[in-house]
Order: structure tokens, then C-alpha cells, then sequence
């Protein structure tokens, strides 16, 4: 699995950590990411996913200020390295570039 | 910040949590789960956020945010590995073993987990109102009165008002009155209700019933307004919006005014419908104003003002009745408060309350922790058991270095594994079972997250203690064993903790006898009580009933034609329906001092010849001419003993009935029950009727039914069309006063019958696994010439003996106990050493019938097979 491959999901949480560009946090990117899609999005997904994309190195982190409702816990923020924003790009050429060669039939059946 | 920690998320999850997940993650994961909870307590309460922090803690329970735990020594690390393997292949191996414990544990559990919630619903009745910590009822507390030993629920209707002017620590009160049932019509739908209660406006402020339509403020407060149920509005409106529709109650049109929002079902007085108290009038008849303290027939709540102590308060009512009553009465009452969240296993009775019994509360509760007890041991004997097999697999481990420690991890892996399986399929089940208690016997039960929370905090730790039970032993026996001792085979393995078995075996055996014994006494009191002879006939009775006005007009025309129906042998009216509905008062005696509160009730002409009881002196009313119909008064046995005359002598004598009725005994009736059987035969006195009854007795001769319906219906249409047919029999009418006692008799039923069944697995299981260990032993007996039977019998003889001690144990227990549950019923059957001889005899017949079958498939083994491994 390791490598530079992104899964759909890790591609929608990497897109919402940008979108929420610098406060993206496990909270905040869950929130983002389950009002813009309606599905059910668990925390602990988001967390794995954050966890596998650090690892790939297409994130980083950092901690940042600590609230009472968290019960004094920082919180930690992520940010896009240059090697994530580069295979985030990457997808969406390809994506792009896939879409630019579909056979428009393929969509006209029915 | 006291308040801040108590509204925080569940504690042992966050433990949870802080254990399991690694260092480095944690500060980030524990500070977002938590601002989630926050977050989800604003938008869903308190209770779903924390179901929710349970599901998310477990959630994180991923490899990514797993801390390794056996970091240190790698030789272990790796064992631990191996550890949950050879776990994994031991319960694959012994499939039999693996579906005894499975099935056994989660059966149990999960009937436990239905028990639990049967019983929080009880003991949580009215806990759902805010204010429930400051409302009290007031009773009418007639226990220092030497001629009475009543606690009555209700009070006269000022006495809320007058409480709440007089005293500023009082701050609200609400007055209700009950309305016998009427019918209530809607266009074409029309039902005969019977909850109907007027109320002071404050009911709504007093106790948390929010309406989810209409407006709080005024919806008591207009006079021809009527406040509805949601089960109601859908029943005669159905999707239409109630608010401002007219409804026919009775013969007065009302307008639908709100709609109440769904009412826990734990409240303890159902009702239905609610009209604005002013609307109440004195019905006909009766001899009292809404002024008269002593009409005491109104439920009455007050509210005290935060903090005031309700014992410093009570006395104070006393020098307030004092300013209202006589001074020859006050000495025979006096008021008393009672706690909201105390009425429902209160000792004071009122009618049209739902009441529960703490006895079943006690037997249910019982019977869970037996069941528990009853799993937890099959389960920790058959682990214990099954664990000696290990003793090489411990010995080779031991050599290789692995350390005490971690031997003990690999002795409870397995059952912690068997344990939270178990208990999450009973999770899972439950909801089922619970369904299906409610459909089968009516079980009332409230399902929802804060219950869920309560059962994880119950039994994850139950839990916990099965594994660390049935793991302890085991671990530390082979913990203790010298390996040397081990491989060579000098470790006798067939004896090791057999003495622990057979007490285990013991206490199994005396629960199961204990559940089977203690079902059958309590189903043989509750038959007694469907069965007993009431003093009249009660199969042969139908009841129909209809409004009081209605009655009194048509009743004459309608009982001729009802008597022209073969199947119709006799009609009568009567007040009540054999369920202790009568009224009650003074009453007063020539020759006697002192009135004495008895129940008063009225009867029609021949009710009982109706109704099939003899006249032991004296005549009944019939064909009732004007004396006896304004002067005449029959008595039962219990008022000519109560005042010392013998059934001939009461003849004559005068007696004055409350302010109802001053006269003469024409008659003494011998006694018949017309309450339910918890109470003994009181003194009743029964007058002619001048109010209006509503009850229509017909003795019937039941055999065609059908012919006997229709025709009664078809006379009922002819002469009152308008009011709805309602039939029923006494018998059936009858049954609903043992509602409770059916249905915890049911259900502890169905619990005995699950433990025999969790019992004897666990005993099959047991068993296999003895005659394993004895399986040289069996194969030399055989090769010496032991009969197949001889060895049957060698095996069985020990469980047997344990059996017999068992039930010896037992016996003693459970007598004590029926006989105190007994002492609750004024009628109970008989001592029955059948019960008890029939537990013992269910007990060995199905532990002989296991015994013998797992035996004999031992003794019959070819003796080669075994002995040859040596």
C-alpha cells in the first residue's frame, strides 16, 4: 500500500485539510468533510487516514492551542507538504487527462 | 467545575482509551474525541453524547493507535503472539466444549441484561419528572384511628388550594378527579374511554408533561377544553391536526385544546385524557360540594419550594387540619406527604394508579444473579477443567523460559476471547428477547441510551469478573507446576481441582433446584388465585355497561328483552365489576359506639341470584318496593361480625350508611370476594341504587357462545343504538386484577426453564470432559471385564450424590423464602411437598438423562483405542 497511490478518501480528506488552510484538524476536517459529502464520517476514520497520509508523507503536523473543551488538549494542526501537493496534483491530472479521453458513447448508454 | 466533571464523558472509557492508545497520539485523539462529546452533548443530549464517546473510544481501537504492549522481552512478545494462536486452535479443536460455553454464557447474559431492564423500568417510575425530588402527595393517613388502618390516597378538594395559601414553602399544588368511563366520539369514532381525569392547569407545571401542541398557558384553563394523549389524538384524528376539533365526551361537546407529547410509560397514572378541573361538577346525587373537606376522594400534588425538608413540614399539616375539622374527627386522620418517586411501591392503594410489587422486583433480580452465577460457574468449571489438558503444552512453555506473567496472560486469553463474544452477541440479542417479553407478556420496558450506558457500566465488569474467575485457577495451578514433574508424567491431571468442581457442581445444582422449585410454588399461588372459589360463580357471568344515564332510562326495557334470550338466565346492575371498585364511609350501628369506615356498595333487584350467592338470612331486594328501596340495607357476614350479631340477630337492626342511607338490615348475604384476592373478605354494605350505576350483570349459560352474543347484541341495537356494545365475562374481567402476578410469573418461568437448559449443558459439557480423564481408567475396567453398565454407573455416581446434597441444601432456603413472598396474598394455597419432590425429581431426571448419554458413549469405546497410547 505504501507508496504514492492516494485512496478516495485520503484524496477528500488531503482536499479538506486544504480547504480549512492552516486550522485543519481532526475535528474540523471530520465536520468539513460530512457536511460536504452527507455520508457518516467517523473520527477515528479521519484519524487513520491522517495517521496513513503522515506516514506517506504528505502531511505534516504540528500542535496548536489547547481549549477547555477539550479537556486542556492541544490541538494538532496539518499542513500539505510539497510532496503531498504534488501527488494531490498528480490525481487530478491524471483524473483530468482520463476524463479528456473517455469515448463519450461510454455515458450515453440507456 | 463540580457540575462541569459530572456532565463529562464516561470515565472508563477515557481509561480505556489512555491504556490502550499509544503516547504519542494520545494527547491529539483524547482532545478530539472530547470536543466531539461537547459538541454532540449541545445537539443531542447528554446521554446519546456519551453512548456516542463509548462507540468512538472503541472505534480507535485500530492498529495505527495501538500501543504495543510486550515491548520489552521478545522471547514472550513472540509467545504472546502464539498465545492468541494456540488459543484460536484450541477452540477450533473442541467445538463441542466452544459451543457449551458460548451458548450457555450468552444465554445467561443476555436474560440478564433483559432482567435488568425490566427492572430499571420498575424502580425508575416517575424518576423522569424534573421536579420530582420536591412533589409529594398528600394522603389521608388513617393509621392511628383504632377502627381503621387505611391510607388513603386522595384528600377533599380544597385541601390543595388551602395548603398552597396557607404555607409560602408550598408552592404549587394540582388536584385531579377521576371520571368513570365514557363515551367519546369523534364523527364516526367512537370508543368507551376510561381515563379521563379533570386537573388543575398547574398539573402541567407541576410535572414534566410538555404538550407538543397547543399552547401550556391556557390549554387547562378553558372550561370546554380537553387535553389529549398522542396515542389518542392519533386514534380519533389520525393525521389530522387535533388542535381545535369538537369532541363528544359523554353528552358534552369539547374542543380539543393540545395534544400532551409522548408520556414515558413509567408514570403512574396512565392517562388519556385531561379536562380543565373547573369543568368538574358534583355528580348527581351525591350529598357533598366542592367545599367539603371531607369528600376525600381527590389525588392532590403539592410542590415544595426548593430545599424545604419535607419531615420538618408533615407536623405542620396537622395543626392545619385542625383549623378545618372538628376536633372528635381530627383525632382519627391525619395528613402525610409521600414522594413522588415513592408512590409506585408506596403502601398506600388507590385505583386508578398502576402499583408495583418490590417481592417480584426482589424474585426477578434474583433470578438474574442465579442465572448469572449458574453461567459464570458452567463456564469457569469446563475452562478449569479444559485447562489441565494444557499441563504438557504449560511444561514445554516453562522450559523455554517464559515467565510466570505471561503464562497467566495465556490461561485468561482464551476465556476473555469466549467472554466479551458472549457478550456482545447478548448485546445484540436482547432487544429481541425484550420485544418479545412485551408481545407475550405484556412486559413494560424503556429502551434507550442512557439504559445502554447503564448496562455497559453493569456488565463489562460482570464480565471481567467471569474471565478473571474462571482464568485465576487455572493459571495459578499451572503457573505452580514444576516442569520436571510435567513432561515425565507424574502429574496426575484427572484430580487436580476436582474438589472445586464439586462445590461448583453443588451450588449449580441448588440453583437450578432453587429456580425450578421456587417457579412452581409461585405459578401454583397464582393458579390458586385464577382458580379459587369466589363465593359466586364467575363463569357463568357476562358484564355489559353503558353510561349512567342511559342506564337508568333503558335498563327495565332492555332487561326484558335480554330475558327472552334462552342462553339469558338472569340480569341485575350492579356497582363495580368484582374489582373492589365500590365506594366507602362511615358506618354507624344501633349498639355500637363508634362509626366504622366500611365499603358501601349498591345493588340492583335479584343481583345475587344473578350473580349466584346464597342469602344466609333475610331477603335480597327484589321486585324492591318503597321502603326497601329508600330504607333497605343488606349486609355481608363481615359487618354482622364486625359488629357482633349473628346473621338472624343483624335482621332489623338499624343501621345509617355515610350520609347515603339510614335503615334497616332486610338481609344478610354470605361472603363473596369482590376485590381482588390480595385482600381479605372486608365488610361491605350494600343499598339499594340511587345514583347511577353503569354495570349490567348477566348470568349466561356459556356453552354457545356465539348464539349468545349475537343475540344479546342484536336486543342491545334494538333498544339503545347509540351507545357502543361492550361485552365481556367476569372471568375475563377478573384475570386483568392479577395482571402483575401473571406476568412475573411468566417470566420467572421462562427464566427457570432457560437455567435447567444452561444448567444441563454446562453438566454435558462437564461430563465429557470427566470421563476424558477417566478414560484409561474406563478402558482398564473394561479390559478386567467391567460391564458397560457398572461403568455408567461409576461415572454418574458422584453427580448423583452432589444432586441429592444439593437439593438437602435447598430446601430450607426456599421454604423460607415462598413462605414470606406467600405471607403478601390473604389467600395461599397450602405447604405442597409435591413442588419440591418434583424439582428433585426434574433435576436428576435431566442430569441422569445427560449423565447417561455421554457416559455410555465412553464406556462403549473399544478399550484398545485408549489404553494403547500408553
Amino acid at each position: 500500500m505504501k507508496g504514492t497511490n492516494l485512496g478516495e478518501f485520503e484524496e477528500l480528506v488531503m482536499l479538506a485539510i486544504g480547504v480549512l488552510h492552516p486550522k485543519a484538524y481532526g475535528v474540523s476536517i471530520k465536520d468539513e468533510l460530512t457536511e460536504r459529502t452527507g455520508r457518516q464520517i467517523t473520527l477515528s476514520a479521519v484519524h487513520a487516514s491522517l495517521h496513513r497520509l503522515a506516514e506517506k508523507g504528505f502531511l505534516e503536523s504540528q500542535f496548536g492551542e489547547s481549549s477547555n473543551k477539550r479537556g486542556g488538549k492541544r490541538k494538532k494542526y496539518f499542513f500539505i507538504t510539497a510532496f503531498g501537493a504534488k501527488t494531490l496534483e498528480e490525481a487530478k491530472l491524471m483524473r483530468e487527462q482520463l476524463w479528456k479521453d473517455v469515448n463519450k458513447v461510454a455515458f450515453q448508454n440507456n | 467545575m463540580e457540575k462541569f466533571s459530572q456532565a463529562g464523558p464516561p470515565a472508563f472509557a477515557k481509561r480505556l482509551l489512555q491504556w490502550y492508545c499509544k503516547p504519542e497520539l494520545i494527547e491529539m485523539i483524547e482532545g478530539d474525541i472530547e470536543e466531539e462529546f461537547y459538541n454532540r452533548v449541545e445537539r443531542q443530549g447528554l446521554s446519546k453524547a456519551r453512548l456516542i464517546y463509548i462507540m468512538d473510544v472503541l472505534r480507535f481501537f485500530k492498529p495505527f493507535a495501538i500501543k504495543q504492549f510486550f515491548k520489552t522481552n521478545h522471547l514472550t512478545m513472540g509467545l504472546n503472539f502464539n498465545y492468541l494462536k494456540v488459543a484460536a486452535r484450541s477452540l477450533k479443536k473442541d467445538k463441542q466444549n466452544l459451543f457449551v460455553s458460548i451458548t450457555g454464557l450468552t444465554v445467561a447474559l443476555a436474560c440478564a441484561i433483559v432482567i435488568y431492564t425490566v427492572i430499571d423500568f420498575q424502580i425508575n417510575y416517575d424518576t423522569f419528572h424534573i421536579n420530582k425530588d420536591n412533589v409529594y402527595r398528600i394522603i389521608y393517613d388513617e393509621t392511628n384511628n383504632p377502627s381503621s388502618d387505611r391510607k388513603i390516597a386522595t384528600v377533599g378538594p380544597p385541601v390543595g388550594p388551602a395548603i398552597v395559601e396557607a404555607f409560602p414553602e408550598v408552592v404549587n399544588s394540582a388536584r385531579l378527579r377521576y371520571t368513570p368511563n365514557q363515551i367519546v366520539k369523534y364523527k364516526n369514532n367512537q370508543f368507551y374511554e376510561e381515563k379521563i381525569y379533570y386537573a388543575d392547569p398547574s398539573l402541567i407545571e407541576i410535572f414534566s408533561f410538555p404538550l407538543s401542541k397547543g399552547n401550556p398557558n391556557t390549554a387547562l384553563k378553558e372550561k370546554n377544553g380537553i387535553v389529549l394523549t398522542e396515542p389518542m389524538a392519533i386514534k380519533y384524528f389520525g393525521n389530522e391536526n387535533p388542535l381545535g376539533k369538537i369532541l363528544e365526551v359523554g353528552e358534552e361537546t369539547l374542543e380539543v385544546t393540545g395534544v400532551f407529547a409522548p408520556i414515558p410509560k413509567n408514570n403512574h397514572f396512565p392517562f388519556d385524557f385531561i379536562r380543565p378541573f373547573e369543568a368538574f361538577e358534583v355528580p348527581y346525587g351525591y350529598p357533598v360540594t366542592l367545599d367539603d373537606w371531607g369528600w376525600i376522594s381527590f389525588p392532590t400534588y403539592i410542590q415544595l419550594a426548593d430545599g424545604t425538608d419535607p419531615n420538618a413540614f408533615e407536623p405542620k399539616l396537622v395543626d392545619f387540619a385542625g383549623t378545618h375539622f372538628l376536633a372528635d374527627r381530627i383525632d382519627n386522620f391525619r395528613y402525610g406527604l409521600q414522594n413522588l418517586t415513592q408512590i409506585y411501591f408506596g403502601d398506600v392503594y388507590s385505583e386508578h394508579t398502576k402499583s408495583g410489587n418490590y417481592n417480584y422486583v426482589y424474585a426477578l433480580g434474583s433470578v438474574g444473579l442465579l442465572i448469572l452465577l449458574l453461567a459464570g460457574f458452567n463456564f469457569t468449571n469446563i475452562t478449569t477443567a479444559k485447562s489441565l489438558t494444557r499441563a504438557t503444552e504449560t511444561g514445554i512453555r516453562k522450559t523455554l523460559g517464559t515467565s510466570k506473567k505471561s503464562l497467566w496472560w495465556r490461561y485468561i486469553l482464551e476465556p476473555a476471547i469466549l467472554v466479551l463474544g458472549s457478550l456482545l452477541v447478548a448485546f445484540i440479542i436482547s432487544p429481541y428477547l425484550l420485544s418479545w417479553c412485551a408481545q407475550v407478556m405484556s412486559i413494560d420496558y424503556i429502551w434507550n441510551s442512557e439504559l445502554a450506558i447503564k448496562l455497559i457500566y453493569t456488565f463489562i465488569p460482570i464480565s471481567f469478573l467471569i474471565i478473571l474467575l474462571s482464568g485465576i485457577y487455572p493459571a495459578f495451578i499451572m503457573s505452580s507446576f514444576k516442569p520436571v514433574d510435567v513432561l515425565k508424567g507424574t502429574v496426575k491431571l484427572g484430580n487436580k481441582g476436582s474438589w472445586m468442581r464439586s462445590v461448583l457442581v453443588t451450588i449449580q445444582f441448588s440453583i437450578t433446584s432453587i429456580l425450578i422449585i421456587g417457579s412452581l410454588i409461585i405459578n401454583g399461588q397464582v393458579d390458586y388465585l385464577l382458580n379459587k372459589d369466589l363465593g359466586y360463580q364467575k363463569n357463568q357471568i357476562a358484564l355489559l355497561q353503558m353510561p349512567g344515564e342511559t342506564l337508568q332510562r333503558y335498563f327495565e326495557p332492555l332487561k326484558e328483552r335480554l330475558l327472552q334470550i334462552p342462553e339469558v338466565k338472569g340480569a341485575s346492575i350492579g356497582g363495580g365489576r368484582m374489582d373492589g371498585d365500590t365506594g366507602s364511609g362511615p358506618v354507624s350501628a344501633e349498639g355500637i359506639e363508634e362509626p366504622v369506615r366500611m365499603d358501601i356498595n349498591a345493588v340492583g333487584d335479584d343481583f345475587f341470584k344473578t350473580i349466584g350467592v346464597d342469602m344466609i338470612a333475610g331477603r335480597e331486594f327484589s321486585q324492591t318496593n318503597a321502603y326497601d328501596s329508600a330504607n333497605g340495607i343488606v349486609i355481608n357476614e363481615q359487618v354482622a361480625k364486625a359488629f357482633g350479631w349473628t346473621p338472624e340477630e343483624a335482621l332489623g337492626k338499624k343501621i345509617q350508611a355515610s350520609g347515603q342511607r339510614n335503615g334497616a338490615v332486610i338481609g344478610v348475604v354470605s361472603n363473596f370476594h369482590f376485590q381482588s384476592l390480595h385482600n381479605e373478605i372486608k365488610p361491605l354494605v350494600l343499598i339499594y341504587p340511587h345514583t347511577r350505576l353503569r354495570n349490567i350483570y348477566l348470568r349466561v349459560d356459556a356453552q354457545n357462545f356465539h348464539n349468545l352474543v349475537v343475540s344479546v347484541e342484536s336486543a342491545w341495537k334494538d333498544i339503545i343504538p347509540e351507545v357502543p356494545f361492550d361485552f365481556v365475562f367476569l372471568d375475563d374481567h377478573l384475570q386483568s386484577l392479577y395482571t402483575t402476578d401473571r406476568q412475573f410469573s411468566s417470566l420467572i418461568k421462562v427464566f427457570s426453564v432457560i437455567t435447567i437448559v444452561i444448567a444441563t449443558i454446562g453438566l454435558f459439557g462437564l461430563i465429557s470432559l470427566v470421563s476424558q480423564f477417566r478414560m484409561k481408567e474406563i478402558g482398564i475396567r473394561k479390559v478386567l471385564g467391567a460391564s458397560v453398565n457398572s461403568i455408567v454407573f461409576i461415572l454418574s455416581k458422584n453427580f448423583i450424590l452432589l444432586i441429592l446434597v444439593a437439593n438437602l441444601i435447598t430446601w430450607p432456603i426456599i421454604y423460607y423464602f415462598s413462605s414470606s413472598w406467600m405471607d403478601t396474598f390473604a389467600y395461599q394455597q397450602g405447604f405442597d411437598l409435591s413442588f419440591y419432590f418434583i424439582g428433585l425429581m426434574l433435576t436428576l431426571f435431566v442430569a441422569l438423562l445427560t449423565l447417561f448419554i455421554q457416559t455410555f458413549k465412553s464406556a462403549t469405546r473399544n478399550p484398545i483405542n485408549v489404553i494403547r497410547m500408553d
